[in-house]
């Protein structure tokens, strides 16, 4: 079943001369890791909105297309459908609060009020994914007073505690530290874990190849890859849109530059090179 | 919230509804041996049961006694009429100024004095959550509980930014011209900013469903009890008992 | 009324009554002879129009009622000012220096007409600490309690209110297209940048 399809989209923003994004379609099987890159300011951010409804509803410009979630036109869907759906995360860690609460606690069991659950089930759930995601340290603390990576996670816990299939991230790392970078990657990999579709906008290869299953490469409003992974992130020419490519895919393609070897495969992630290298050894 | 004192664990809207009928009655009252003698009194009392006796007392002082005492003087010194209370060399004292200089300052203390004490005495987000219950949009809510965190973040970024600013050579002392032209650069920079994070705010709250119509819920236990009940119906009893003896006896 | 707001304008408020706030503070530790405090209500006013500019100026004064309830009333006054100015604003009073200073005056006006009287009958002539010097220093002079307190009006708020409709345009002239567009009267400021 797909979780969220795109088909033929086009937005333009209201004062540019030009559209951001050119008839752009595809789409994401349920329980699928999706990351997109491309170079700042091709669009990708823009697509999130776009997947989240905020662009044509809150943006205005000229949109045209469609998209659906859960196989539903998400014109049809109301805000509350839309926000239990999909979950959504994006870089700046200090906008993410909502500025009225005095605890981590309540600061995430906010949506829940907002879905108007039971108080029971609300305390329930807020600790249930406060301890999921190694956060009871953090519990009593004022949202304000936390460092970006631990805002970061807060905002993650807040979205994720309203348990949506489908979740939106958009450059979750980009504003924080490496250990913080980790801590976040810790929770995707406990989302992807838990099966849900996610869509991950992230500049950091590295850890693209590690997780997701599929790369959309974005450049010039359109795309240009769309494909498996281990497809896409060993190909050279991805690094001419802008788009670096993990180390181990790097070490692979120097290897066969150099070398009058040729690989079975260019590697994108350190598991796959130690096979593809086996047996030169 | 520490530990709460007696008043505080009474439901918000019960002492909005006390603090409304002693604010009332003050006024209806207008003697200002009432206000001064028993209404202040009063107050400081439940204050000091509340355990809060000293930073109530300094709150309502601060908050009223220059008005007041600019009051005494105004009404003290230029009351058009003659009888003449006290004379220092060329100042006049009148009776009647001062007399209605003690009444209005008596109801400004009753009034003033109540809202204070229940300010003091309410979490301002259990006061919210009871209107909210009440039918109060969570708008309203918002905007409210989100206000009281914005002004100290807002007043702490302008002393950053008037720092930065003076670090970079831009004068904060001077004629009073500089000192204007200072204003623009230390509160600009926060406004423009502030507004342009309004978008990604947006996208913030649609993300914690705050457009979501539907009954809210709220992790405070917020209940009427019994002694809410009590002290409404007693206050509402004795206040038609005084409404009667003023007016039909 | 709260419910039809759109989630900009309720961000809004929350930053114009700060502004208030902290424009008042500022005026403090500069140490200057003027209020400055309703600036954020003339913004609100400025960029959604006379409701938002109503909710800025109520709450303000009712924030800051909890601390000083003396100033609860002058509630009125900070409401009459958005709504003044949003009415203006609707009918592009911030759009050119020469608008402004029209909408200007139109908040100092309302200003003089729902601060004066306020402060007579509810207050005895009484506003403030420094301001009551100069009524005292008109009544001295002989003049009826009315006149005394409205020459002092005139003598605070003139160059105060001028100088925060200024400001507000000001600001707005600042403010990104795009974000602005967001706003409900935005629009009228963008078209002005680009033509």
């Amino acid at each position: 079943m797909k979780a969220l399809e795109v088909r033929n989209v086009t937005y333009k923003y209201p004062i540019a001369r030009t559209n951001v994004l050119e008839n752009i379609s595809f789409s994401v099987n349920k329980g699928e890791f999706v990351a997109i890159v491309g170079k700042n300011g091709c669009g990708k951010t823009t697509l999130c909105n776009i997947l989240r409804g905020f662009i044509p509803s809150f943006h205005q410009g000229k949109f045209a297309g469609t998209v659906l979630i859960n196989e539903k036109n998400i014109k049809q869907m109301s805000m509350g459908e839309i926000a239990v759906a999909i979950g959504f995360v994006f870089q700046n860690p200090f906008i993410q609060v909502s500025g009225i609460k005095h605890s981590v606690f309540n600061e995430v069991a906010y949506g829940l009020e907002n879905l108007g659950i039971d108080r029971e089930e609300m305390i329930g759930r807020t600790e249930q994914i406060l301890k999921d995601l190694k956060m009871n340290d953090l519990r009593d603390k004022h949202p304000v007073e936390l460092s970006g990576g631990q805002r970061q996670r807060v905002a993650l816990a807040s979205v994720l505690v309203m348990d949506p299939d489908i979740l939106i991230i958009d450059e979750p790392t980009s504003q924080l530290d490496p250990q913080s970078t980790e801590k976040v990657f810790e929770i995707i990999r406990l989302l992807k874990e838990r099966n849900k579709t996610i869509i991950l906008v992230e500049h950091k290869i590295d850890l693209i190849s590690e997780y997701a299953d599929r790369v959309i490469l974005i450049d010039d409003k359109r795309i240009v890859f769309d494909d498996l992974t281990q497809k896409v992130l060993v190909n050279k020419k991805v690094l001419s849109y802008g788009v670096n490519l993990p180390q181990v895919a790097k070490l692979g393609i120097k290897f066969e530059e150099q070398t009058d070897f040729r690989l079975d495969y260019i590697p994108s992630v350190l598991t796959d090179a130690i096979n593809v290298f086996k047996k030169y050894v | 919230m520490n530990k709460k004192g007696v008043i505080s664990r009474i439901y918000p809207l019960t002492k909005l509804v006390v603090v409304l009928i002693i604010a009332l009655t003050a006024i209806i009252w207008g003697d200002y041996q009432f206000g001064y003698f028993i209404v202040v009194p009063l107050l400081i009392f439940l204050a000091f049961l509340e355990g809060k006796f000293v930073s109530y007392t300094k709150k309502m002082i601060g908050a009223m006694i220059i008005m007041c005492t600019f009051i005494f003087i105004i009404k003290g010194l230029f009351d058009p009429s003659d009888q003449i209370l006290w004379n220092f060399a060329f100042i006049s004292v009148k009776k009647a100024g001062i007399e209605s200089a003690l009444r209005l300052t008596s109801i400004i203390f009753a009034l003033g004095g109540s809202i204070l004490l229940f300010f003091e005495t309410t979490d301002l987000e259990d006061l919210m959550i009871a209107l909210q219950k009440m039918g109060m949009s969570h708008v309203s809510t918002f905007i409210f509980l989100s206000t009281l965190q914005m002004i100290p973040q807002f007043a702490q970024k302008s002393k950053v930014i008037m720092q930065a600013q003076r670090a970079r050579g831009i004068e904060t002392e001077g004629n009073i011209l500089i000192r204007i032209k200072a204003f623009f650069p230390t509160l600009t920079p926060l406004i423009i900013s502030s507004i342009s994070d309004i978008e990604d705010k947006v996208v913030t709250m649609e993300a914690r469903a705050f457009s979501v119509e539907v009954k809210k819920t709220y992790m405070q236990i917020l209940d009427i009890k019994l002694l809410d009940y009590i002290i409404i119906f007693s206050s509402l009893i004795l206040f038609v008992i005084f409404l009667v003896w003023r007016y039909l006896i | 009324m709260m419910k039809k707001l759109g989630m900009v304008t309720i961000l809004l408020i929350p930053i114009c009554i700060a502004i208030n706030f902290v424009g008042g503070q500022i005026v403090t530790v500069l140490k200057l002879p003027l209020y400055l405090d309703v600036i954020g209500t003339i913004l609100a006013a400025a960029l959604t129009g006379p409701i938002g500019g109503a909710i800025v100026g109520l709450v303000t004064n009712l924030i800051l009622g909890i601390t000083n309830p003396v100033l609860i009333p002058f509630a009125l006054v900070n409401v009459a000012v958005g709504v003044v100015a949003g009415l203006a604003a609707q009918r592009g009073g911030f759009k050119t220096i020469k608008g402004t200073a029209i909408t200007s005056i139109a908040i100092w006006a309302i200003v003089q007409i729902t601060a004066v009287p306020m402060t007579v009958i509810l207050f005895g002539g009484v506003a403030g600490g420094g301001a009551s010097v100069i009524t005292g220093f008109f009544l001295a002079a002989g003049k009826g309690i009315w006149e005394a307190v409205f020459s002092q009006s005139i003598i605070v708020e003139t160059v105060d209110k001028i100088i925060s409709t200024f400001i507000a345009y000001f600001i707005i002239k600042r403010i990104g297209a795009s974000t602005l567009l967001k706003f409900s009267l935005g629009p009228k400021y963008v078209d002005e940048a680009t033509e």
